[in-house]
């Protein structure tokens, strides 16, 4: 019974909303009709597991993400579709399309990723990458760690204010 | 009862000194530049064509054929401010009054991608074809960190069907991309990159072997910069030096400017140091007059001007390093003046805040300023470096003088200047040696043949 508890505990713990630091804004590009002042939020909980913590079959950590747009026009035809990717976009996963209430759910197990709401012509869960106007984009929290050595030339970057709408 | 206050006299030399700053004209009271948005340029400036091209800060270095038949200008397209494309533009200049946009290329999915983009961009000839390079920087975040710069062919232009890619430098060691390049046809006959990246030195890049398809043997050489800890170079000029018979590197980075031996690409020889000099703690552009004995460099700060130095002792043994300039240029004293074209006696300057720039060193003591025009009337940047507006890149076509400006805000400009129709440093009475490759030139034979 003991046992039961916990795990029902735990459970609730993961599954509830999460913290500020564990959500990323999502920053409009301007680029869809209705869209310029865009606005979105990504919450990146851990996703439940009676274990306590989730992995996936490479031993990385498995995070349920939710996908919430604010002030965007619906788009006169089409769907806006929610994506994950890899920063080298070389692996790209489809959360799914957002909904009524402009949300869209899904989970995703890398370290490192973008979240991209795109301007899709149809729901088509088959796709397997975006085709059309990326509208919204954001970087995980754990994207804007990077190495010194990485910096661009010259460029006098603000390690602080890195990620997208800087 | 008290006594009135006496009445106040001004002393004789306040009265002296009221009427001396009376008299003087406005423009030295205040320390006022003559441009105004009124009156944007001197009067033997004439604006020939504009082409706005978009977003506030997304406008970065420029290149211009120097070929009449080949009339085309490459725009770099960076995001320094929050919006913009990141890529570069060519644009048709076969009517300098009304430069036509033919072509953008654009990095794929440019909203992933993280910092500015483009940077600066060349042009060269191989085996008849004509490419362009464009340096990019991407940042950590998003893909293509470890991309330095595009190659495309641009030979068919005007047609922009015909524009293709034909490669992609990466340097997976050294992410964070190109920020300069400079495109030198060697005396050995090659068509050498010389650019700048996360290294303690100079990358350079066969071309020729890039786009004939040897792209992982192609990084033949880097100009080091001396020292321990070196950041290396932020820009570079690389022209034939006749004295010596030497293909020779200016360049602009860590501790001041160096100036090499690149007659073999593979084993630089350093020849003349510029440090210890005041204000200089790393150098910017560099460029030598056609001879090769006066130098204009840049530094990246507000208040800098350009220092000229004389490098004649260091040219005749005398010495090794020169700390002192003879002399230097700004256009106002508050901002700060960047990128320059040398076409003795004429120093052609992308001065920032305030537009083109054109100084005279026929006197290299006494530079003086012979023609501007403010290609941008705005403030100083309040949410970037406050300097960095306005004009970016200059470049001058020799065959008929034309001078284009790009401009970080407001796009490409074309201009005229009264009295300059063209540039050949024989004129002059000088070597005809500047940034303009002549790409099918047979390669300079050295003096014992």
């Amino acid at each position: 019974m003991t046992l039961l508890l916990a795990l029902g505990a735990a459970w609730t713990f993961c599954s509830a909303p999460a913290a500020d630091y564990y959500s990323f804004d999502l920053v409009t590009t301007k680029n869809l009709p209705g869209s310029g002042y865009a606005s979105g939020t990504v919450e990146v909980t851990f996703a439940p597991s009676p274990f306590g913590v989730s992995l996936a079959g490479d031993g990385s950590y498995s995070y349920d993400l939710r996908v919430r747009v604010e002030r965007v026009k619906p788009p006169r035809d089409g769907v806006l579709v929610a994506w994950v990717a890899t920063r080298e976009l070389d692996r790209v996963a489809r959360l799914g399309v957002l909904g009524e209430d402009f949300t869209a759910e899904g989970r995703v197990a890398w370290n490192k990723y973008i979240v991209v709401v795109s301007h899709e012509a149809e729901d088509d869960p088959a796709q397997e990458r975006w085709t059309g106007t990326i509208a919204l984009r954001g970087m995980s929290r754990s994207g804007m760690m990077h190495t010194m050595a990485g910096h661009g030339a010259f460029q006098q970057e603000n390690c602080a204010a890195y990620g997208y709408g800087n | 009862m008290t006594a009135p206050p006496p009445a106040w006299r001004p002393a004789p030399i306040v009265l002296a000194l009221a009427a001396f700053i009376t008299l003087l004209p406005a423009g030295v009271r205040s320390q006022e530049v003559p441009w105004t948005p009124m009156n944007r340029g001197s009067d033997n400036i004439d604006v020939l064509g504009h082409l706005p091209l978009g977003h506030r800060l997304s406008v970065a270095d420029m290149d211009v054929e120097q070929e009449m038949d080949r009339p085309y200008a490459y725009v770099a397209r960076m995001v320094y401010g929050t919006d913009g494309p990141k890529g570069t533009d060519i644009i048709s200049i076969a009517d300098p009054e009304k430069p036509e946009l033919l072509y953008e290329w654009r990095i794929e999915d440019q909203d992933l991608h993280q910092r500015t983009g483009g940077m600066d961009v060349k042009h060269f000839k191989w085996n008849g074809r004509y490419y362009l390079v464009q340096s990019l920087q991407f940042g950590q975040g998003g893909p293509d960190t470890d991309l330095g710069a595009v190659i495309l062919d641009v030979t068919g232009l005007p047609d922009p069907s015909t524009v293709r890619e034909v490669a992609r430098i990466r340097e997976p060691e050294m992410p964070g991309g190109f920020h300069n390049i400079f495109i030198y046809k060697h005396g050995d006959g090659r068509v050498y990159l010389f650019t700048t990246a996360n290294a303690p030195g100079a990358l350079i890049y066969d071309l020729g072997m890039i786009v004939d398809g040897d792209l992982d043997d192609a990084r033949v050489g880097m100009v080091p910069v001396p020292g321990e800890g070196s950041r290396g170079y932020h820009d570079f000029y690389v022209g034939y030096h006749p004295d010596t018979d030497e293909d020779r590197f200016y360049g602009g980075g860590t501790g001041g400017y160096y100036i090499y031996d690149v007659s073999d690409v593979a084993n630089p020889e350093l020849r003349i140091t510029l440090t210890g000099v005041s204000g200089v703690s790393y150098g910017h552009t560099f460029t030598p007059s056609p001879d090769g004995r006066y130098v204009i460099a840049e530094t990246e700060y507000q208040y800098a001007p350009l220092r000229i130095f004389d490098l004649q002792p260091a040219l005749q043994g005398e010495v090794s390093n020169i700390r002192s300039p003879i002399s230097a240029f700004t256009a106002d004293w508050r901002h700060l003046v960047h990128n320059h074209e040398v076409r003795w006696p004429y120093v052609f300057v992308s001065g920032y805040l305030d537009g083109l720039q054109i100084f005279n060193l026929q006197d290299p003591l006494n530079p003086v300023t012979v023609g501007y025009y403010d290609t941008y009337i705005g403030p100083p940047n309040t949410d970037r470096y406050s300097q960095f507006n306005g004009a970016f890149g200059v470049d001058v076509r020799n065959e008929d003088g034309l001078i284009l400006i790009s401009d970080m805000s407001t796009g490409l400009w074309t201009f005229r200047m009264d009295g300059f129709q063209g540039w050949d440093g024989e004129d002059w009475g000088y070597p005809n040696i500047s940034s303009a490759q002549d790409w099918d030139a047979p390669p300079r034979r050295p003096i014992s043949q």
